[in-house]
């Protein structure tokens, strides 16, 4: 203990020691920057509640409650009238619409491998990935990094709908179950984890045997995955609608134009550090 | 941090916000520094930081939040920088010496080159950790909060992060170093 005490007092010591001051010619461009950088207005009131007295509240309340009511009876009706409707899809993602996808723009996804079409006034650059992890350390939603740091993304022009694309090497040695567990058993965005292979269901993916979980309805979560196994290496695709549900037609559309090229992608070369290998 | 800064800044009086920079830009910028050892990345991270900070500072609901919230933004600018330089950071694990170092040893071959190679072994993850904590001195409640993660993993990283500290710490005691690569 008194050792461990001893590092802390060290660490904390060579901690103090460093720059402290930000250098004039950053703050100037930070500065010069901000005329021309708009500020994001929220879509929520960004007020607070103001003093209201409890018979207001429970007025208040009372009404939400009435609306949310109405609104689950509304959707639970919906679904009702599904039932022994049309007959059970290959895929779990079934689309309620069809989504015609002939003026989708094909793109590539380096370098993971992967290539899919996407509306043509989306962003295929929404937001490209900045890292790419070795197996078998966690990957996408492993270690607490920005969730999407390790995919490219693509989306609307609003940021409402995304799909996210992903890949990595799978070391000899690891089968499918430990890859499941090292990526998917820890925590993981909001309330979509932890999960094992038994939490997905077996579809395809561009005529591959594959895994989906569902978790669009999923409260805290709203995502839904597929994962694909080809070429050696693991692929992960993911939807992100930015309201519960999302559009599941939409999802399937895209993932019929799924293409994995595992010949294609570019991994980071391994570390040379000595010791490594 | 002066509130009344901060809500101005919020409704768009870029005075305000140029008070506010000068006020949180040297501790920011402290905090990148020491969570990427690079002085260039930390001074882009910061600035990159400052400019989320303006453009994002209306959704901001509580301004009395605002410092854990700028911490916030700056660690994912750290770590887009980190991961932008593509430098592949090695997998290491450092094993433990056959026998442990005293107190006495340890503080008395403290080798600052080791302790900084040590610190560039960890992930940025786990630096931001030490960083926030014994740096910032964020109890770590708060520094899940700031990194959006359960303090579990939080208490995991720190206890990972300092045993490899201290790792680097006694294999300067006892070269060689031992690694190996996970």
């Amino acid at each position: 203990v008194s050792a461990d005490r001893e590092v802390t007092r060290i660490v904390r010591s060579w901690l103090e020691k460093g720059v402290t001051a930000l250098p004039d010619r950053v703050l100037d461009n930070v500065l010069d920057q901000v005329p021309a950088t708009r500020q994001r207005r929220p879509w929520w009131p960004a007020w607070r509640l103001p003093y209201m007295s409890m018979q207001i509240r429970i007025a208040l309340a009372a009404a939400a409650l009435v609306v949310v009511a109405g609104g689950a009876y509304i959707f639970s009706g919906r679904n009702a009238s599904q039932v022994g409707g049309p007959s059970p899809s290959p895929s779990a993602f079934p689309g309620p619409t069809p989504i015609d996808t002939a003026t989708w723009v094909r793109i590539t996804s380096l370098p993971f491998g992967i290539s899919s079409e996407i509306p043509p006034d989306w962003h295929d650059t929404y937001r490209p990935a900045v890292s790419v992890a070795h197996s078998p350390i966690p990957w996408i939603y492993g270690g607490g990094a920005p969730e999407t740091s390790g995919s490219d993304e693509f989306g609307d022009l609003y940021g409402a709908q995304r799909f996210s694309v992903a890949s990595q090497p799978i070391p000899s040695g690891v089968d499918q179950a430990t890859w499941f567990a090292t990526n998917f058993g820890g925590q993981i965005l909001g309330s979509c984890g932890p999960l094992g292979m038994s939490d997905f269901t077996p579809t395809t993916l561009a005529g591959l045997p594959a895994f989906e979980r569902d978790a669009l309805d999923v409260h805290g979560c709203g995502y839904a995955f597929v994962v694909a196994f080809d070429g050696g290496r693991a692929y992960e695709l993911s939807y992100h609608p930015a309201w519960l549900f999302g559009d599941r037609g939409l999802l399937a559309a895209w993932l019929s134009t799924v293409r994995l090229t595992p010949d294609n992608a570019v991994d980071p070369a391994p570390t040379d550090t000595p010791g490594g290998h | 941090m002066d509130t009344n800064l901060v809500v101005r800044s919020q409704h768009g009086d870029e005075e305000a916000f140029a008070s506010l920079a000068v006020a949180i830009g040297g501790r920011l910028h402290a905090v990148a520094h020491r969570i990427l050892r690079d002085i260039e990345l930390a001074e882009d991270a910061t600035q990159q930081a400052l400019l989320t900070i303006w453009r994002d500072l209306p959704q901001l609901r509580d301004p009395a939040r605002f410092d854990a919230w700028s911490y916030r933004l700056l660690v994912r600018a750290c770590y887009a920088e980190g991961r932008r330089t593509r430098v592949w950071v090695p997998n290491l694990r450092l094993l433990p010496v056959d026998e442990p170092a005293g107190a006495e040893g340890l503080s008395a071959v403290v080798d600052r080159d080791q302790l900084e190679r040590g610190f560039r072994r960890l992930s940025i993850e786990h630096r931001a950790v030490v960083v926030l904590h014994h740096y910032a001195d964020l109890p770590l409640e708060e520094v899940a909060e700031i990194l959006g993660v359960p303090i579990g993993t939080v208490r995991s990283r720190l206890f990972h992060a300092m045993r490899g500290l201290r790792a680097a710490l006694e294999a300067d005691a006892r070269s060689p170093l031992r690694e190996v690569a996970q």
